[in-house]
């Protein structure tokens, strides 16, 4: 009749143990029909048997039997008469609402055991207040976090522990939310002591739940952020340090900028720094006093090759000029050094350099013109030097050369007057009055020789230290050079002298002495420079206002650049190699001459011969 | 006596040498130059020669430098230079040809014919 139901139903009406005994779990209602005989002792077996849980309801007659029953432990006692069929249903309708309330209470008892632990676990604080802040209840936290035991600050006023500094605050802020806001939304920060005497940073939000009828208090919710907010001061100092490091860096920075700009300014050398792609990265301001005009293009980011044609143009350097390729070659790759010379003059030294961080590279500009300057003066001072140690040299060597070659025009005229002195003395008898003669004879041309040797070096000194002066008296110039002539002419056997003599005045006004000296020079000059070929020519005539003297020989010549040289004092020429000579002979002809106003010329080719022509004037 | 050449360019020194030499004793062939000299030296085949150091053309120097590089055969030929030039260097300057004597101008006659008689001596080339 019950089977419509959820529920176990145990419908008992025959009692018997022995069917108890098969029955394995508990049911949910016991039903008793009071017409079976049941003992007390029948009804505390059953109870034992099963839970308090089964519901157990007995019906009977009305007797006094009903209070006993609910002594004993029955659940309900009813009365036969009111047993209907439905009565099943309604009491276990009313069973499972008991039980699924039971349920219920564990459930919530559950819940709050869940939260709890939320709560007694959480890292933060949870304190409830009553609406003067005094502490109802605090959660674990606080004891791990401030050091106070729960029972020492359960009933104590909150802000007894707040820094004074910060209590007046916290507390008007409480204070309004006790009167006014359910929740504070902005967290309050303040310092809390530890119980150690510490204080900790405290964050803080609250919410007011004193009208909420299962809190009642307003409950705060503390968070301890001393770490986070030594670890935010950190970085914050840190912070500070790093913009002071950013900003002492920055002013290093400008100041090594300043010191380069100025060491850079001091240099003599203009500065340019070309980049790895041939561009400008910085110029120094000389680049603006050298270049003016050229100066808005030297400026960084600007093609160097750009800026070139344009300060080329300014130098004077037009694409014409054979040195524009060269430079233009040398800046389109910059490398070692490079001279040149501006219109203006001044001398410029390029020289590269490349930077081997950036692959750039740096060119100074140095103004050499001083330097070149110098180096010219030096070079032309060297050169001097040079010269003059040449002709130096070349004075020594000649002078060593007259020495030896005197020594040699003293030594034969010595040798000749030596070897007859010895061949008088030695057979002076035998040689017969002839002989003697013959020896005297040339003893007499040998001294002849060497009082001519001496005279021509005297004059040559006597030149030189300006003793010499002129004695003119009137002289037969005719017959002067044929005298000069016979007497060579009897010394030089193996020559043939020919004298031409025409138009002469009777007279003329000269040193005679130094006139036959001359003629002697030249006509000794002819014979000795020409040992192939006899034939020696002289002749003298009336040119005009002049007297005109030629002397031509057919030996060994003077090379054409040596003839400038031929009347310099010592020279001789490199044709008269192996003729005796001193160097002095036409040195001495050219001053003797100019001492009478005239002038001497030469003609003369090597291997032809050789024709010296003096002039001199009438008056 | 022996064959002497004598190559001397200035004329009263070659005469007087050439007068002294036949004096001595010896058979002097003369030459004006050092081209004759040479050429003369070819011909005769003299026992020794008596040549001044600076002649114009072809020089003593060049006369025994040719005599020394051309005709080897004569090699033992004693050569007399007769110099006035008295620089030093000079006489270096013809060592490497071996001249048996190099006399300074003026000559002293009895010491050149001591020195030509000991040359002989010593030449196999001596007629003594």
């Amino acid at each position: 009749m019950v089977n419509n139901l959820e529920g176990y139903v145990l419908s008992i009406s025959t009692f018997s143990f022995d069917a108890l005994a098969t029955i394995d779990r508990d049911p949910d209602l016991i039903f008793i029909d009071g017409n079976v005989t049941i003992t007390a002792d029948d009804i505390n077996r059953l109870l034992r048997k099963f839970s308090s849980k089964t519901y157990i309801v007995l019906a009977e007659n009305p007797g006094q039997k009903r209070r006993m029953y609910l002594n004993m432990g029955i659940d309900e006692v009813m009365s036969l008469s009111e047993l209907r069929s439905d009565v099943a249903k309604h009491l276990l309708e009313k069973l499972l609402a008991l039980k699924d309330l039971a349920a219920a209470e564990v459930r919530i008892e559950q819940s709050e055991e869940r939260f709890r632990g939320i709560i007694e676990h959480s890292h933060d604080i949870i304190t409830l207040l009553d609406a003067d802040g005094m502490i109802l209840y605090t959660s674990p936290a606080f004891s791990r976090q401030l050091g106070f035991a729960l029972w020492e600050v359960l009933g104590q006023t909150f802000f007894d522990h707040i820094y004074v500094g910060d209590r007046a605050r916290v507390e008007s802020e409480f204070r309004e939310l006790a009167l006014y806001s359910p929740t504070e939304g902005q967290p309050l920060a303040f310092k809390f002591r530890h119980k150690n005497g510490e204080w900790r940073d405290f964050e803080v939000i609250g919410s007011n739940l004193l009208r909420d009828l299962t809190v009642q208090s307003i409950v705060l919710h503390c968070r301890d952020v001393t770490q986070q907010k030594a670890t935010e001061l950190e970085l914050d100092k840190y912070r500070r340090h790093l913009e002071e490091v950013v900003e002492r860096r920055t002013q290093e920075a400008a100041e090594a900028n300043r010191r380069a700009d100025t060491v850079i300014a001091a240099s003599p050398d203009a500065l340019i720094a070309i980049d790895d792609k041939g561009r400008i990265s910085f110029v120094s301001r000389h680049y603006y006093a050298l270049y003016p005009h050229s100066a808005r293009l030297l400026s960084p980011g600007v093609d160097v090759m750009e800026a070139f044609k344009v300060v080329a143009h300014e130098v004077g350097l037009e694409p014409d000029d054979p040195h524009y390729d060269e430079m233009q070659k040398w800046w389109r790759n910059p490398k070692g050094r490079k001279e040149f010379k501006m219109h203006t003059g001044t001398w410029v030294r390029l020289q590269a350099r490349r930077i081997a961080e950036t692959n750039g590279i740096v060119i100074s500009t140095t103004n050499i013109t001083d330097y070149k300057r110098q180096q010219a003066l030096l070079a032309a001072q060297s050169a001097e030097l040079t010269a003059s140690m040449n002709k130096e040299k070349m004075i020594v060597e000649q002078q060593k050369t007259f020495v030896s070659m005197v020594s040699h025009e003293f030594r034969t005229p010595l040798t000749i007057i030596d070897g007859n002195a010895q061949i008088i003395q030695k057979r002076g008898d035998t040689i017969g009055k002839e002989g003697l003669e013959k020896r005297s004879i040339t003893i007499r041309a040998a001294v002849e020789r060497l009082v001519r040797l001496i005279e021509t070096i005297l004059s040559g000194h006597m030149i030189e230290s300006g003793m010499l002066v002129l004695e003119p008296k009137a002289v037969d110039l005719g017959r002067l050079i044929q005298d000069v002539a016979d007497s060579l002419q009897d010394i030089s056997p193996n020559h043939k002298l020919h004298t031409t003599v025409r138009g002469l005045p009777e007279t003329l006004m000269l040193d005679e002495k130094l006139m036959r000296q001359t003629i002697s020079n030249l006509l000794s000059n002819a014979v000795k420079y020409s040992p192939n070929n006899p034939d020696v020519e002289i002749s003298a005539f009336r040119e005009g206002e002049q007297v005109v003297i030629e002397v031509q020989d057919h030996g060994v010549g003077i090379p054409d650049k040596e003839q400038p040289h031929i009347f310099d004092r010592y020279y001789r020429a490199s044709t008269s190699s192996g003729i005796p000579g001193s160097g002095l002979g036409l040195s001495l002809v050219k001053q003797f001459v100019d001492l009478h106003h005239g002038s001497v010329a030469l003609r003369s080719k090597v291997g032809i011969g050789t024709v010296i022509t003096v002039s001199i004037p009438l008056t | 006596m022996a064959k002497i050449l004598l190559i001397e360019d200035e004329a009263p020194v070659r005469e007087m040498l050439l007068d002294e030499l036949r004096v001595q004793g010896h058979q002097v062939i003369e030459a004006v130059d050092g081209e004759e000299g040479l050429q003369k030296f070819l011909e005769v085949e003299p026992d020794l020669v008596l040549c001044d150091r600076a002649m114009p053309g072809m020089s003593g120097y060049d006369v025994l430098a040719r005599i020394r590089g051309a005709h080897p055969q004569f090699g033992d030929v004693p050569f007399i230079f007769l110099t006035a030039l008295t620089d030093a260097r000079d006489k270096a300057s013809v060592d490497h040809l071996s001249p048996a004597a190099y006399m300074n101008k003026p000559v002293d006659f009895d010491a050149l014919a001591q020195k030509i008689k000991a040359l002989l001596e010593q030449s196999k080339r001596t007629v003594y």
